[in-house]
């Protein structure tokens, strides 16, 4: 299996964490689905047929190790409508955190041939400019990285369920948030890591896919393993 | 898959965008970076609330949307989704929600825009005033009230790009290309020109000044130009360094259709090669003939 890796810089991003609604926390890294809808957009597929084109891919993302994530915060004025209380709407203001300026190495997965009939796709030209989580948050810039084998390792560098790890190497800097996945029973917390790695549990080792870049092991998930909504479900 | 993109610079000065209000202060939209920066901005949104009300003003027909209060809460409130009859439904795309479980009507909007956010930190600072009591209130007796309203004067950058199927829709239909130029050609010019009013204002009308736009005609969809326009703050001017680093990228070079460039003060003389220099007015043409 081969993987295609892009650098790719947004001016803001925001990857809604799915719980919150009114004090919007952002993912620092876009998950597989996001990736997912990042490459379908460059290709020109609507959810639809992403869906049905991504069904044995793998995807994932890790923060470039030459720039550090700053997160913003933006004040949004929310409204409460009640049942009972027609009239009487709530109304207050929270916060919503945006990234600025991220960039990643997101990597599409799988059989050789559709990766490299993407890639030349993509090299070609880009159909749909990605957002950053939503269509107020354009691209920087991206570029082609390139192919590479997908090969199983002991460490990651951007996301895995909690329970998975065995060992957290020092100067690894991370934030724990929760994320809709059916990967792990129990636990539903992922260890977004955002400089350095962590080392797997052994029984877990043989588990996942994972592509090197430039020191960095992203961990690569199909689409399945994750609560899909809308017409990506279909 | 053809695209238009366009990068503006502009002047922006007042309460803009107000956001809330926290006690007596009238604050101003602002993100906070982590290395201490105030950012202030206009949310896309505003913009585009700014847009459809020009559109309206020139006589088209925008989505009065749908109200229906004793819907249950997601459905109170909908776009109509009509983007046959309404332009701002056809430019900005649309959500229909219908109900839980089920999944929204929707169209992928084939133009989108950014923040319209400050490039550089910003001093944000406060005017003060005061409510005094109306005599028609009754209260002629009471105190005056003070008030606070934050205000930033930034240039700033809006984003923006235009796909192909404006006018084009998912069941296969084209609008009559006499109505489809119109829409085009409006927006185009709405935004470039600047003819659109952001929506809060307290000192005065608050129409962007624009510095600077640039404007890629692609045929091989987008390219990676938004970064290349930029201000020397150190010069006062359009940083030309950055701009002449689109003609070292060949990617865009080679798939640019055209690369436009409008000087709104006429502070530029010589633009690198490959990059045209343009009135508004091209500028518009030259969308709508290739859109």
């Amino acid at each position: 299996m081969k993987a295609l890796v892009i650098r790719i810089t947004f001016f803001e991003a925001f990857f809604k964490v799915h719980y919150t609604k009114t004090s919007r926390l952002s993912y620092p890294i876009p998950l597989p689905t996001s990736v997912a809808g990042m490459f379908g957009s460059m290709l020109g597929l609507s959810r639809r047929n992403a869906a049905r084109t991504f069904t044995d891919c793998v995807f994932g993302a890790c923060v470039d190790s030459s720039k550090k994530i700053a997160e913003n915060r933006e004040n949004a004025t929310y409204m409460l409508f009640s049942k009972l209380k027609q009239q009487n709407r709530g109304k207050g203001v929270e916060t919503i955190s945006i990234l600025n300026e991220p960039t990643y190495l997101i990597a599409i997965g799988g059989d050789e041939s559709k990766i490299m009939e993407i890639g030349n796709q993509l090299s070609k030209a880009i159909c749909y400019l990605p957002f950053g989580g939503q269509n107020d948050f354009f691209v920087k810039d991206w570029e082609i990285v390139g192919n590479f084998e997908i090969k199983n390792s002991e460490f990651v560098s951007n996301y895995i369920p909690t329970m998975w790890i065995g060992e957290i190497t020092s100067g690894t800097s991370f934030q724990i948030l929760p994320v809709n996945h059916n990967l792990a029973d129990i636990d539903k917390n992922f260890t977004f890591i955002l400089n350095g790695c962590v080392k797997l549990k052994k029984e877990r080792m043989n588990e996942i896919n994972t592509v090197e870049v430039s020191g960095k092991y992203i961990a690569l998930y199909p689409l399945h393993k994750f609560v899909l909504v809308g017409e990506w479900r279909t | 898959m053809k695209v238009v993109q366009v990068s503006i610079l502009g002047k922006i000065s007042g309460n803009v965008n107000a956001d809330e209000v926290i006690g007596t202060r009238v604050t101003l939209k602002k993100m906070y970076s982590s290395s201490g920066e105030v950012l202030p901005f206009v949310s896309a949104r505003a913009v585009k609330y700014a847009i459809r009300d020009a559109l309206r003003n020139r006589g088209l027909e925008v989505d009065p949307f749908i109200s229906d209060p004793k819907a249950t809460e997601a459905l109170r409130l909908a776009d109509t989704g009509d983007p046959k009859k309404y332009v701002d439904n056809d430019l900005f795309g649309y959500m229909s929600t219908k109900g839980r479980g089920k999944t929204a009507e929707r169209r992928q909007a084939p133009v989108a825009l950014s923040y319209f956010k400050a490039i550089k930190d910003t001093p944000v600072k406060s005017e003060f005033g005061a409510r005094f009591p109306r005599q028609w209130a009754g209260k002629v007796d009471d105190n005056p009230v003070p008030f606070e309203v934050e205000i930033a004067e930034f240039v700033g950058k809006l984003n923006c790009i235009m796909y192909d199927y404006i006018g084009k829709f998912e069941d296969g239909s084209v609008l009559d290309g006499g109505e489809r130029a119109k829409r085009i050609k409006n927006f185009a010019e709405i935004l470039l020109a600047p003819a659109y009013v952001l929506p809060r204002r307290t000192n005065s009308l608050n129409i962007p000044e624009y510095i600077a736009s640039l404007v890629v005609l692609s045929e091989n969809g987008p390219l990676p130009i938004y970064q290349h326009l930029d201000y020397d703050f150190e010069n006062n001017r359009i940083s030309l360094e950055n701009l002449k680093m689109i003609t070292n990228r060949e990617e865009i070079v080679n798939k640019a259709s055209k690369i436009l460039f409008i000087d709104y003060k006429g502070s530029i003389g010589d633009l690198p090669q490959k990059i045209e220099k343009a009135s508004v007015g091209k500028a518009v043409d030259e969308i709508t003939k290739f859109l």
